[in-house]
């Protein structure tokens, strides 16, 4: 086994969810455990831990990424916005209902990465086809739905909140 | 002691790397999983690490007189959504992995990674995509076949960084992609074949095919392509071009497929690109 190299802590400050957060940490761990563990912040979900799945999907400067992959150090300075963020707004809540409405929760653990990644599609993109909707949650695997509830979801979300995106 | 530094210029990395032993880190994407993230665990380095994904000065598409320069830190997903990209390269990195990580994933790291299953190399190779090799000392261009020189081997050297990847102009209307992969998304290819031609009243002006996953680097090959050059469409001989590139591709066995499957698949998938010319 290679041996333990030492990192030394820097301090990383970012903003959270429109909140300003100061955190001392090891650079190299991923955005999402410090969300986790250091920040107690859980709806954002571990799951292969390694960008294959997408539970792990948080907005990095309005844009999707996965945060078990975003190393802390790489989020000195930008504004991440988790589900916690997310849902406390009118288009959050439409695409949380969108989702609902549409049952396309079953399990729920793919469902804050799917609400990051559905939100991200309609501000890109306030009309989808189903072709887009499909691309757009490529990266966010759903056991239970067979994603056809989901496409659902994101067509409900498109045309409730068609003043919205 | 393992320090990290997140320069917001190209001079200060070249700085940093001039002293030697740093790890390069753009998107991270590949990185962080070769060294070992996961739960609960930060991921190990062994030498320091430099960020590179500060430097706005690498972050741009601009179009310059002989084509496009890209920056070495622009995302797949700004490479994917910029129309002044060469359709065939926009194809192949929107095939990569899932809109995720695309957007952290730089084509830089798809080239320094030099993997045989590089989704968007087949496509740089037949763009004839030239590399700038930047240096405290100056820098170099070379072209991207010189660069690769096998499976994870590159000819970048420990004080270079790539900062720029140059797309000469083309006018090369007819493309061909297909990426043969278990699945849509999220998925390595198994293997990938890229075409471009320019066809004028059924006489072919220029001819190009590049294969991906099939050998240790991407296989192309500018003697077979000039045989076709000032051809009739009709009268191209698919079979011996098919037989001619039988010799040049060398796949192997691994977890993803067979040796065997990625030979012919990639014969039939060139004589597919063959025959869409003749209704060009």
């Amino acid at each position: 086994m290679a041996s333990k190299v030492e990192t030394s802590n820097i301090t990383v400050e970012f903003v959270l969810n429109h909140r300003e957060v100061s955190i001392e940490v090891e650079p190299m761990q991923s955005l999402l455990h410090t969300l986790r563990v250091d920040l107690i912040n859980t709806a954002t979900k571990e799951g292969c831990g390694e960008g294959e799945c997408g539970a792990c999907s948080v907005l990095f400067n309005g844009k999707l990424v996965n945060a078990c992959m975003l190393p802390i150090a790489q989020v000195q300075g930008a504004e991440i916005l988790t589900l916690e963020g997310l849902r406390e707004s009118e288009k959050g809540q439409c695409v949380i209902n969108a989702l609902l409405e549409a049952k396309g929760v079953q399990c729920g653990f793919c469902s804050p990465g799917m609400v990051l990644a559905l939100y991200a599609l309609l501000e890109a993109n306030s009309d989808p086809s189903e072709e887009e909707i499909r691309r757009g949650i490529s990266g966010n695997l759903c056991r239970c739905t067979g994603y056809g509830m989901i496409v659902d979801a994101a067509r409900i979300a498109a045309q409730k909140g068609a003043q919205l995106w | 002691m393992v320090s990290v530094y997140r320069p917001t210029t190209l001079t200060e990395a070249l700085d940093h790397v001039a002293l030697g032993n740093v790890t390069l880190f753009s998107g991270g994407t590949d990185l962080m999983v070769q060294h070992g993230v996961r739960s609960g665990i930060a991921p190990q380095f062994d030498t320091d690490v430099l960020f590179l994904d500060a430097i706005s000065e690498l972050s741009h598409i601009e179009a310059t007189q002989d084509g496009l320069c890209i920056g070495s830190e622009c995302s797949l997903s700004d490479i994917e959504s910029d129309d002044q990209v060469p359709e065939i390269l926009r194809l192949s990195v929107g095939q990569i992995a899932a809109p995720a990580l695309r957007n952290r994933a730089t084509l830089s790291g798809n080239i320094c990674n030099a993997s045989p299953a590089g989704d968007s190399l087949p496509a740089l190779y037949l763009l004839d995509a030239r590399l700038i090799l930047a240096s405290a000392q100056g820098r170099r261009e070379v072209p991207i076949s010189d660069f690769i020189t096998g499976p994870g081997k590159t000819i970048l050297k420990a004080d270079e960084i790539l900062s720029h990847i140059l797309l000469p102009k083309v006018d090369l209307p007819q493309l061909f992609y297909r990426k043969v992969g278990t699945r849509a998304a999220n998925a390595l290819s198994k293997l990938s074949v890229a075409g471009l031609a320019k066809v004028v009243e059924g006489k072919v002006v220029d001819w190009r095919v590049a294969f991906g996953a099939v050998s240790p680097t991407v296989v192309r090959c500018k003697e077979l392509e000039q045989l076709l050059i000032g051809k009739n469409v009709a009268e191209i001989n698919i079979e011996a071009m098919v037989e001619q590139y039988s010799e040049m591709i060398h796949p192997i066995d691994d977890q993803r497929t067979t040796a065997k499957y990625r030979h012919q698949t990639s014969l039939k998938l060139l004589a597919s690109w063959l025959e869409a010319l003749r209704d060009v």
